[in-house]
């Protein structure tokens, strides 16, 4: 087996991330030569100027699942035109995030909805097979559906 | 043009577009299909169109608008300085990103499948706009010929997106002055061809007087929104007088509506057209077409109240809604044309659907089945209107 990191093998590998305080509620995330800035746990607000942690968890299920959909479309003759994914999380309760003393109930997502647009030149039939073969291996789908409740659709447009 | 028949029946404009010319739609514009090729298919749609509204009955035909990607980013193509800019393209762009993903939830819709005709350039006209389509349909029928064009405020605030149009015009109003001489000098070609009815599309004048404080909902709106409708509504007003200018001698129209983006009536704009009276009054313009065929519409009294519009415009009254499935009965349209006569003589009432079939067309509202009942509907009511005024008038 061909190892990503010197000695490692795939079925080894660790994926890393190292997050260093900034100020306030913000961070950098350094992972692998990347670095982006996080802003909150979550944020309320529209003009917030960073992505909060929640988002980068949306943002990252959907990026897992466009890939997911680009290594696996040629697999079943399928070219994609146009792909996009909107996402929406929930809390259980989020004053319990706030703190709001005598809340029951926990700040984990409770709810995850997505709505997948995708245009192919391909039959309903097939393009719904790709999904199918997507969802069978995201890694972030498959790890945040063991604990929250996930629901999506695909909306296939031309 | 032969003397009309009362209650003409017609459409708004838009017809569903098949699955081919659809692809082939994307294919030119991806540059895979030349320009000749697509119109061999787009002839062939056009002629199919044709032929459902002439088995129908309908009195003023449209070529269904197959040619068009939607209602208003077909002049992309058309005019230099525009360039077409998906709502994703739009988002790298735009500052309020938040405001755009309210919007896009509201609709239902993918960034990619909305595209706008964006100023990059001083806009100047390349091509005609609609001359070409109509005298193909010309060429196809000898029914009288509605021809549809966007309206000049529609495409000023589609155009102007400020973060790009500002290098080239210093404001949306300069934008709009090129707008005017493109569309006046459409209209003035297209009365020479022999149009017979000109519509002009202008549906972002419901969100003006609808959304206050509220998420918008057209796209083109999203961008350049003022504070103070009415300062928005004269600019309106303005620029549709203007390029209505000299057009006397052929009918026209300004549709409004409140939106034809999805079967979802709860996404949809709700109000009368009462705030948009005063101003609706002075457009000089011969038809208002607007929809009445849902409770969103409000009263036919909240327009018809008004004396100068009883005495100086004809009405196209939606009567069928072209997002259901369903079927309305002719009688329930009869009943309803029978409102707009306690306000209004019949020769100043025309029959259409609400909005097009088919506004963008990678978003169908309805199947060319459902959209040819929905016109024998029409016609079907038109009859019985016919024979009822016939049998007074003996």
């Amino acid at each position: 087996m061909s190892s990503n990191v010197s000695g490692t093998s795939q079925q080894e590998f660790k994926w890393k991330a190292r997050v260093s305080w900034l100020a306030g509620d913000r961070s950098t995330a350094y992972t692998r030569n990347n670095s982006f800035l996080i802003e909150k746990q979550a944020s309320f607000k529209e003009k917030d100027p960073s992505p909060s942690a929640i988002e980068y968890l949306l943002g990252a299920l959907g990026g897992d699942i466009a890939a997911g959909f680009n290594a696996v479309a040629p697999r079943f003759g399928v070219s994609i035109d146009a792909l996009e994914i909107s996402l929406s999380g929930q809390l259980n309760n989020s004053l319990a995030l706030l703190g709001v003393i005598g809340e029951s109930g926990h700040p984990g997502l409770e709810t995850i909805e997505g709505r997948i647009y995708i245009s192919a030149e391909a039959e309903e039939a097939v393009i719904e097979q790709v999904w199918r073969s997507v969802q069978a291996r995201s890694p972030l789908l498959n790890t945040l559906k063991r604990c929250v409740d996930l629901n999506f659709s695909l909306v296939i447009t031309m | 043009m032969k003397e009309l028949p009362l209650f003409p029946v017609t459409t708004v404009g838009s017809w569903p577009r098949s699955v081919p010319l659809l692809r082939a739609q994307r294919q030119k514009q991806r540059g895979q299909l030349s320009q000749p090729d697509f119109a061999k298919l787009a002839d062939a749609a056009v002629q199919e169109v044709l032929r459902r509204q002439e088995a129908a009955g309908v009195d003023f035909v449209t070529d269904g608008e197959q040619r068009r990607d939607n209602f208003y980013s077909f002049v992309t193509e058309k005019l230099a300085g525009v360039q077409l800019m998906t709502l994703a393209q739009m988002l790298e762009v735009v500052e309020d990103k938040a405001g755009f993903e309210r919007i896009l939830e509201t609709l239902d819709v993918p960034a990619y499948a909305i595209s706008n005709p964006t100023c990059i350039g001083p806009v100047k006209r390349l091509s005609p706009l609609a001359l070409d389509e109509y005298l193909y349909t010309r060429s196809q029928t000898d029914r009288p010929i509605k021809v549809t064009l966007p309206g000049p405020y529609l495409l000023t605030r589609a155009m102007w997106v400020k973060e790009v149009a500002q290098k080239v015009y210093p404001s949306k109003e300069d934008l709009g002055e090129d707008v005017v001489k493109i569309l006046k000098a459409e209209i003035q070609e297209l009365i020479q061809a022999g149009a017979d009815f000109i519509q002009l599309d202008e549906p972002v004048l419901t969100e003006l007087v609808f959304t206050s404080g509220q998420t918008r909902t057209f796209m083109c709106a999203a961008l350049s929104a003022r504070a103070d409708p009415t300062e928005e509504l004269e600019f309106a007003v303005s620029l549709l007088n203007r390029v209505l200018e000299g057009a006397e001698a052929v009918r026209t129209g300004l549709h409004i509506c409140r939106g034809n983006w999805s079967q979802k009536e709860s996404t949809l704009l709700s109000g009368s057209y009462f705030p948009l009276v005063p101003y609706l009054n002075r457009i000089n313009v011969r038809q208002l077409v607007l929809e009445y065929a849902t409770p969103r519409a409000g009263e036919l009294a909240a327009l018809l109240g008004s004396e100068n519009i009883r005495a100086e415009k004809e009405l196209g009254l939606g009567v069928v809604n072209p997002r259901t499935p369903r079927i309305e009965p002719a009688e329930t349209i009869v009943g309803r044309v029978k409102e707009a006569l306690q306000y209004l003589p019949s020769r100043q009432i025309f029959l259409n659907p609400d909005c097009g079939f088919g506004t963008f067309s990678n978003r169908p509202m309805n199947s060319d089945e459902v959209a040819e009942a929905k016109l024998k509907t029409m016609v079907e009511a038109a009859a019985i209107l016919r024979q009822e005024a016939a049998a007074i008038a003996y």
